[in-house]
């Protein structure tokens, strides 16, 4: 600062206060380890007094379904190089950013509609989504072994927390303002299932099966037509599921996410036996010989499956 | 013979380092930190104390800083910010926010600016498909969470008296936002304008059954920077004499004179009507002019009179 001071004379400044062209965000709060983004960015955004669907289209300047985040790699891809400018990158994890581990979160594994664990809400200092409640094959609570919630026990209403109004916290129905977390009646599950989906996360996440490296998306996407076929009611389910609610798509998410309770007390029959990846990929071929998926084309993937 | 020496003398001076490091020197930007700017800022230091993140005060004061244009006001404030974050340990940009009503905006587009200012994600400038996304009294609810949200102390708004522009609904609309945004966001407002808010209330066909003249008025007590207006204010004789050191006039060219000469002095203040920035700009370039001019050795009020139809001449 250059200023000329004298025993007589007032403070001269000749430097003079500059406006900082600054474009990041005030509030930016770091990721948990294991956190959604989608839970990451609305917690963001509501630190920011903003709307996460009107920010979220803003950045992408273009109508994406926000859903999208979780299960189209190259939509996290774009909402993470967009936002760039605005937060430190460093406080999303790592393998947010890096294009190769984005890969694991392939499309047909994820869930639009989160799920949630009332006691894990209540819990938290700082409430957050987990990434792995959204996992399909995830239907127990690791913690508390319960069963997790896909909707509001007020409203029966679809948990959406990305839609919740600015001022109001991410534990909050969009619907009804209900509290998430003040649902205590809840179903103990037996501690083998959740031994069972720990499996299933641990091969999700690392990508092998009994020291075999797999391909994770076939062997999910295999899984998932086992648990179709093997969930014993199967038909009267989805018929109900039709007739009561008009084939929504949401709704046939749940159908999938009870068919996998089901399987998951019926899977200690391939768990016991040795059963090896490639039988199970023979097993599927066997019982329904549809070709691979693709990754990334969901309409193709929704009519072939909920066809029937 | 003779011109062709003056000829010369001038060649000579045309781009000579040394008066090119000298008129850069007297002819910058300048502050001059004034007993009335002294009283300012211990005033916008009292405000920012109202400001407590455990119990909001439930009636923030704040503050109108009225003044003629080249008095010094937006300096003043800025000069504050500058200083505030320079002095005070774990200072923030956002803690003094200096926001400029833009012109002829209603009192959403005034809101909306300011949102966008601090950095509200969904209120960006460039689309303005967004504008509509919100009501007003949603933007007034974002506008003050933020502020609260991010700690600021101190909210400046600058150009108070563009609201002239406006219809008499909107200007209204505005000071009662205002009024709005302070008792949301519990942070003081400061208004920067030429004129007080009697005259920006002063409308015709407005019943004030609000009483929003008296609630503005006590909420945002007047503070008129003054012009100075007595030749031989003690404080005026420093003014002047502190821009003569700076302009380099006290010691070589014995500049100083014009100081002490009374009528000089009186000349000045109805040269510039006594603000002070008119006061700083009318010296610098006379001391210009002398530096120029070889034959000037000294300030005399012949030389003011043609800077000073110089400066009317271009604009002040």
């Amino acid at each position: 600062m250059n200023i000329t001071k004298d025993a007589e004379n007032w403070i001269i400044s000749r430097d003079f206060y500059r406006d900082v062209e600054n474009l990041i965000w005030n509030h930016c709060p770091d990721q948990f380890e294991d956190e959604s983004i989608s839970s990451w960015f609305t917690r963001t955004t509501k630190m920011n007094c903003a709307g996460t669907l009107e920010t979220f289209h803003e950045l992408m300047k273009k109508q994406i379904l926000f859903e999208h985040i979780e299960t189209v790699t190259s939509v996290k891809c774009n909402l993470i190089k967009s936002l760039e400018p605005y937060v430190n990158i460093n406080r999303l994890i790592k393998h947010e950013y890096n294009p190769q581990a984005l890969m694991k979160h392939f499309f047909l594994v994820i869930y639009s509609t989160p799920k949630y664990c009332p006691f894990c809400l209540k819990t938290d200092n700082i409430p957050y989504f987990r990434f792995i409640w959204q996992l399909p094959f995830v239907t127990v609570c690791p913690n508390h072994h319960i069963l997790l919630l896909t909707t509001c026990p007020s409203c029966q209403s679809r948990i959406q927390y990305w839609r919740t109004e600015w001022n109001r916290p991410i534990y909050c129905c969009n619907n009804c303002q209900y509290d998430l977390r003040e649902n205590y009646v809840m179903e103990n599950k037996k501690l083998e299932n959740t031994h069972f989906q720990d499996d299933l996360v641990s091969i999700y996440q690392t990508s092998s099966y009994n020291d075999e490296k797999i391909d994770n998306a076939l062997f999910f996407e295999n899984l998932y037509r086992v648990a179709r076929i093997t969930c014993p009611d199967q038909e009267i389910h989805w018929k109900r599921i039709k007739d009561l609610f008009k084939i929504e798509p949401f709704r046939m998410y749940l159908a999938v996410n009870y068919a996998f309770q089901r399987f998951q007390e019926n899977i200690r029959i391939f768990l016991d036996s040795p059963i090896s990846y490639q039988n199970l990929i023979r097993f599927c071929a066997k019982f329904n010989p549809k070709p691979t998926l693709s990754r990334v084309d969901r309409k193709k993937y929704a009519k072939r499956s909920y066809k029937s | 013979m003779l011109d062709s020496q003056d000829n010369s003398e001038n060649e000579r001076r045309n781009f000579d380092p040394t008066i090119q490091e000298r008129l850069e020197g007297i002819l910058s930007e300048k502050y001059i930190h004034t007993p009335m700017n002294k009283e300012l800022w211990f005033l916008l230091e009292d405000l920012m104390l109202q400001v407590n993140p455990i119990s909001p005060k439930p009636k923030v004061m704040g503050l109108l800083i009225t003044a003629p244009p080249h008095a010094g006001k937006t300096t003043g404030t800025r000069q504050f910010k500058k200083s505030y974050l320079e002095n005070v340990k774990d200072a923030r940009d956002e803690d003094i926010v200096i926001f400029q009503i833009p012109s002829r905006a209603q009192l959403k587009g005034v809101i909306y600016k300011l949102g966008n200012q601090i950095k509200i994600p969904d209120l960006p400038l460039s689309t303005p498909s967004s504008y509509l996304r919100y009501p007003t009294f949603v933007l007034v609810e974002k506008v003050a969470k933020k502020l609260w949200n991010d700690g600021t102390k101190l909210v400046i708004i600058d150009e108070f008296q563009k609201l002239f522009e406006l219809s008499s609904e909107s200007r209204v609309e505005i000071i009662s936002g205002f009024n709005d945004l302070v008792n949301e966001s519990h942070v003081p407002i400061v208004l920067v304008g030429v004129n007080g808010v009697e005259k920006i209330l002063d409308l015709e066909h407005y019943e004030d059954l609000s009483n929003l003249k008296g609630t503005f008025c006590s909420r945002f007590p007047e503070f008129k920077l003054k012009p100075w207006i007595d030749p031989d204010d003690i404080d005026f004789i420093k003014l002047l004499h502190t821009i003569a050191s700076d302009c380099g006039l006290s010691s070589d060219m014995n500049g100083e004179d014009f100081i002490k000469d009374f009528k000089t002095r009186k000349r000045i203040l109805e040269m510039t009507g006594g603000l002070t920035g008119k006061i700083i700009h009318l010296i610098k370039w006379t001391a210009r002019q002398m530096i120029r001019s070889p034959k000037q050795k000294c300030i005399t009020s012949i030389l003011l009179e043609s800077t000073f139809s110089q400066i009317q001449a271009k604009g002040w």
